[in-house]
């Protein structure tokens, strides 16, 4: 782990694209667990359907 | 350990292009969304998903088209009826098609919802609105119906509305609150409506503080409503009709109307095999001041009148066709001819006062074949002369009100 995160260290460019693609995951997990409209409507009886 | 300002750096850096890739994906989402509502909207005519009935894109999508015609109703629209408009009109007989919107137990309210929902979109645009004489035949709407046509997005449209005079949004809040049930799970729809209701001067300083976060929750809605819509078609495998169409001919509507007597007639006879629950039979007229009381205080006036409100402002075309009373079973049960009048005399106030056109086929009160039901659904012959009228009206064939 410590070599990772000194690899990262030296390099910035790196680190910052791939925080960039964690946070993208995130928002995107975001969108994927609340992002879906509900338009269905309670189930109604009629009388003739 | 505090990170040190360079690590700091890189994470904001870091968020504000994660941000960035996720709008411009989101907006690149939504125009795809958009150009596919566009590109197959007109093979949903027939659809009745929630997708199309409940959000607001396919509707909104359907009224930029010239070629379509929207109706509105209710479950007369999607019962399996030779002649229904959505079907008649579905090769483009006469150059465009019936995109039919509606369920069972669509009232005026639920109606009003939808086409205020689409909001500039209706500016100059013709709607027909199929109207069921039963609804006004009982005092309230039942809240199982109005519920099971309930759109969260189309109600908090109406409630946020800039499109919409403040008068007619406290007036429809003051409806849209008689059934709790539907506003339970939105807390901002649910406070909004309340405000435009109560309509003190706190009242409206707190429903304009709340506008901002009002629009939000919209064009939150509308994004998924676009992405509900399009995995709609792509779910359904909506194919482009590819087929070259005639483009705009006459119908011969006399041989059409035989054609439909027929089919009405075999359609009746296999009908009385499963004959419908006897009538309680009454004396002539027995009943007549109970029917005149229920018809004075039904709800469904109200609604459809700030459903014509709402036309107005919004400044639709609107076409009312109210399908003929089920004249010999009313008869049958005490409800004379002077007080079934009563429907179509306060029918035709709204429609002068409103300036909506209104067809009212009388001469079929007593015909059995006109209807399928007596539950006021049409038969296929019902259903022709509608066509008639849906196809003047779209051709701008019906005289002025």
């Amino acid at each position: 782990m410590k070599t990772v995160g000194a690899w990262l260290e030296a390099h910035p460019r790196t680190r910052t694209a791939l925080l960039a693609l964690y946070y993208l995951a995130i928002i995107a997990g975001l969108i994927a667990i609340y992002g879906r409209g509900d338009f269905s409507t309670p189930p109604f009886v009629y009388q003739e359907f | 350990m505090n990170p040190g300002p360079a690590a700091s750096r890189s994470h904001l850096t870091a968020a504000f292009a994660a941000l960035l890739v996720a709008g411009v994906a989101l907006a690149a989402g939504l125009v795809w969304c958009q150009r596919t509502e566009h590109r197959y909207v007109h093979e949903l005519a027939t659809d009745f998903s929630d997708a199309k009935l409940q959000g607001v894109a396919l509707q909104k999508a359907a009224f930029a088209e010239d070629d379509l015609l929207l109706l509105y109703g209710s479950s007369e629209l999607v019962k399996e009826i030779p002649n229904k408009a959505s079907e008649f009109f579905y090769e483009y007989p006469t150059g465009f098609r019936v995109f039919a919107v509606g369920k069972p137990g669509t009232t005026a309210l639920a109606v009003l919802q939808k086409l205020a929902a689409i909001g500039h979109g209706l500016r100059g645009r013709k709607v027909a609105i199929s109207v069921s004489p039963s609804s006004y035949f009982a005092e309230s709407v039942d809240p199982g119906y109005y519920a099971g046509n309930f759109s969260d997005l189309q109600a908090t449209e109406i409630a946020f509305s800039y499109a919409l005079s403040h008068e007619l949004k406290r007036d429809v809040a003051r409806r849209m609150l008689a059934y709790p049930k539907t506003l339970e799970d939105d807390w901002l729809l649910h406070f909004a409506l309340a405000r435009l209701a109560h309509d003190s001067p706190l009242d409206h300083a707190l429903y304009t503080a709340l506008l901002p976060l009002g629009k939000l929750q919209c064009w939150i809605g509308r994004a998924q409503d676009h992405f509900e819509a399009a995995m709609h078609i792509v779910d359904a495998q909506i194919r482009e009709d590819a087929a070259e169409h005639p483009g705009a001919k006459k119908l011969n509507w006399d041989e059409t109307f035989k054609r439909a007597e027929v089919i009405a007639k075999t359609m009746r006879a296999k009908a009385k095999k499963s004959p419908a629950p006897a009538l309680v039979k009454r004396p002539h007229g027995s009943r007549d001041k109970a029917f005149l009381q229920t018809l004075a205080h039904a709800d469904e006036w109200s609604d459809c009148e700030l459903l014509l409100r709402a036309l107005r402002e919004l400044h639709g075309k609107p076409l009312l066709l109210s399908m003929p009373v089920h004249g010999p079973d009313l008869e049958a049960t005490g409800v004379s001819a002077e007080a079934r009048h009563a429907y179509l005399a306060r029918l035709q106030e709204l429609s002068t006062k409103y300036r909506a056109p209104l067809v009212y086929y009388g001469q079929h009160e007593e015909d059995p074949n006109f209807f399928y039901d007596n539950l006021d659904h049409l038969g296929a012959k019902g259903w022709v002369y509608y066509n008639q009228t849906l196809d003047d009206f779209y051709h701008e064939r019906l005289p002025n009100p």
